[in-house]
């Protein structure tokens, strides 16, 4: 059971983190669809440094320090260069994706997984007892627990956090408001790709302690949809990730347990399914609550 | 939408040159820097792609598929609805359609393969409308649910690669279906044949006529473009909603439909992973015109059998295209001209008085969820 619950949190954390980074985007009024592409780049960055300098501390700076060049790049063409959010956000995350295929070929030689000879530390290790498996979770899923109180409380309760939700939801206003709206919103891009990074890191660094080409399997993708689900609230994005993780931890856990009776995959749909039925759900009731929405939002494509 | 379509029809047409054109340079300036032979990559994508008669074989049996999906998203985006499900619809058409074959793999192709096809394009249309009504009836994000399809549908063809329909030959292939019979198949391993251009050709001009000469392709344009006079016009644009998003799913599953009856035989879990994004991008470039679409989907196609051929001689890695398609799509909404030369006419004829930014935009990010 223990070791059961310590997999979901493995499974969920850079989901998590990913999620809070898609939170504050959206909060600020950018759909975030490049979160996949953050992902890949801070694991990337993050196994490549640790692979040639062997510290810890560098590969996370180095995975922090891309992603918030690649936020930035992304703020700058949909402000200055006025690019489709979405499109820019889905160019990301396959440039990445190409990218990082590509630089490993380029650096490492082949197209086969990279090794590090280093993981993330993990705070617990060592313990013995009931609490043993906690052993395994890295100090990064532990961060997510702090950094999802440090967004419950950034965004609930500071002046920032008000002005960062006003920016999403009704731009005008807090533009009239005196709130600088463009740079709010790089702000939460910019923690968005620190939150990335750290995912990243996580990803490639906490258990398997390498990279491979399509390391992140459409995690940022389902980090998206958690920031959707859990209603772009801190409390309610924590939950849908760890959700995630859970269906993910079943999907691992039924490949063992009952394997003919019901096919992993379809434990794997689960989180989608949900995500579709959930945001339905919401929709329906905001109509029936009478915010009627207008027939088909315009869309600046 | 009219960002997108620009002003002036020069600009239109200039514009998706110019992006591509510059993903391209900086892609080889990349490859490049990281010790490849400019030279002889560019030399080995022209023989790749349009160097032989072999090349010119690969090149169309790329462009094939990104063709009849991007015809499909251009409609479904001309009606200001952004389905990015076309991956999923591809897979459910592609299962749809083998299941079928397999299914019946002692009848006469002459009704299977039809019978196989018309499946494909119903489960892909099927799997569109899934987002298509939820938007349209409830007001659920279309970008969201149609994601979140295309992951489903990769895990239902999984299942269906390792379970149902898993090879029966015992040759130890992880996540194969079993081989089409030969009599089924519309084209050989090339993935190019008559019938496949023909079927190209005939939704090109279908495109064309719908797009151009008929009601139903005016009231999608309108609903846009401007929904609420749309609404004013009395055009019910729940409906050309649920119609577009049916489109959009059938030209998806017809191509993956076409994939399997055509140059792959049988499925494989995540085949061609790429494609749905791939698709959207040519629609895209195309600025959604079906023409265009055609040209755009010849050029990216072109591209994709440029990239397979360059690993042969140049070890150039396969994820430089990926890395490539990324570029284009990060720039090509970029409107960057237009802003500019607007906001130095407006301070050219206000002067100095002005105060706040004389281009300011209109609302372009709307939320998608709500915020609590």
């Amino acid at each position: 059971m223990g070791d059961f619950l310590v997999t979901c949190l493995q499974a969920a954390t850079p989901i998590w983190l990913a999620a809070l980074a898609g939170m504050y985007a959206q909060r600020a009024g950018v759909v975030h669809l490049g979160l996949e592409g953050l992902l890949v780049s801070g694991a990337f960055a993050a196994t490549a440094t640790a692979v040639g300098t062997g510290s810890i501390v560098l590969a996370l700076a180095a995975a922090v320090a891309v992603n918030l060049v690649l936020s930035a790049l992304f703020w700058v063409l949909t402000t200055y260069f006025k690019a489709n959010v979405m499109i820019v956000g889905l160019g990301l995350s396959l440039t990445a994706a190409g990218a990082t295929g590509y630089a490993l070929v380029v650096v490492f030689g082949s197209e086969a997984a990279i090794r590090s000879p280093i993981g993330l530390p993990r705070p617990f290790d060592g313990l013995s007892g009931p609490l043993a498996p906690l052993g395994d979770l890295s100090i990064v899923t532990f961060a997510a627990v702090v950094l999802s109180w440090f967004a419950w409380w950034s965004i609930r309760r500071t002046r920032a956090g008000l002005r960062l939700s006003a920016c999403g939801s009704d731009p005008f206003a807090a533009k009239s408001a005196g709130v600088p709206v463009e740079r709010y919103r790089l702000a939460a891009l910019l923690i968005g790709g620190f939150l990335c990074a750290l995912a990243g890191a996580e990803l490639s660094l906490a258990q398997v302690q390498s990279f491979s080409d399509g390391i992140s399997q459409g995690r940022g993708y389902l980090a998206f949809a958690a920031v959707l689900l859990g209603g772009v609230a801190p409390v309610g994005v924590s939950v849908a990730s760890l959700f995630f993780g859970l269906a993910a931890a079943l999907g691992i856990q039924s490949q063992v347990d009952f394997n003919d009776a019901l096919p992993p995959q379809f434990v794997l749909m689960a989180p989608y399914v949900v995500t579709i039925v959930a945001i339905s759900v919401t929709a329906l009731a905001n109509r029936r609550r009478g915010r009627q929405q207008t027939v088909i939002m315009e869309r600046t494509l | 939408m009219r960002r997108l379509l620009g002003d002036g029809r020069v600009a239109e047409a200039v514009r998706p040159i110019v992006v591509v054109a510059l993903s391209l340079l900086l892609a080889v300036g990349v490859f490049g820097l990281s010790g490849y032979p400019v030279a002889g990559i560019v030399g080995g994508a022209v023989e790749g792609s349009v160097g032989s008669a072999a090349a010119w074989t690969q090149t169309l049996r790329w462009a094939i598929p990104l063709l009849i999906i991007a015809l499909g998203v251009g409609i479904t985006f001309q009606a200001g609805y952004f389905n990015v499900g076309a991956q999923g619809q591809m897979y459910a058409g592609a299962i749809g359609a083998l299941a079928v074959g397999l299914a019946l793999r002692d009848g006469p192709a002459i009704v299977v393969v039809p019978l196989a096809l018309a499946t494909g394009v119903a489960l892909g249309a099927l799997w569109a409308l899934v987002p298509g009504v939820l938007r349209t009836r409830l007001g659920a994000d279309e970008v969201v649910t149609s994601l979140m399809m295309n992951f489903i549908a990769v895990l239902l063809l999984e299942w269906i690669c390792v379970g149902p329909l898993k090879n029966q030959d015992g040759s130890g292939q992880a996540a194969t279906t079993d081989m089409l019979p030969a009599a089924f198949r519309i084209s050989d391993g090339s993935g190019v044949s008559p019938l496949m251009l023909g079927i190209c050709a005939v939704l090109v001009i279908a495109a064309v006529a719908l797009r151009s000469r008929t009601r139903m392709g005016l009231e999608i344009r309108i609903v846009g473009r401007n929904p609420v006079m749309a609404e004013w016009m009395g055009i019910r644009s729940s409906r050309v909603g649920l119609l577009v998003f049916g489109l959009g799913g059938a030209t998806a599953g017809l191509a993956g439909a076409v994939e399997v009856f055509g140059p792959l035989g049988s499925l494989r879990a995540g085949f061609s992973p790429q494609m749905g994004f791939m698709a959207v991008i040519v629609a895209l470039v195309a600025a959604l015109g079906p023409v265009r679409t055609l040209v755009a989907a010849l050029f990216f196609g072109a591209l994709r059998a440029a990239t397979l051929y360059l690993p042969v001689v140049n070890d150039l890695p396969l994820a430089g295209l990926d890395m490539l398609n990324g570029m284009v799509a990060l720039w090509i909404t970029v409107s960057a001209v237009p802003v500019i030369l607007a906001r130095r006419a407006a301070r050219r004829t206000q002067g100095a008085a002005t105060v706040a930014a004389p281009v300011e935009k209109p609302v372009e990010k709307e939320a998608v969820g709500e915020h609590g």
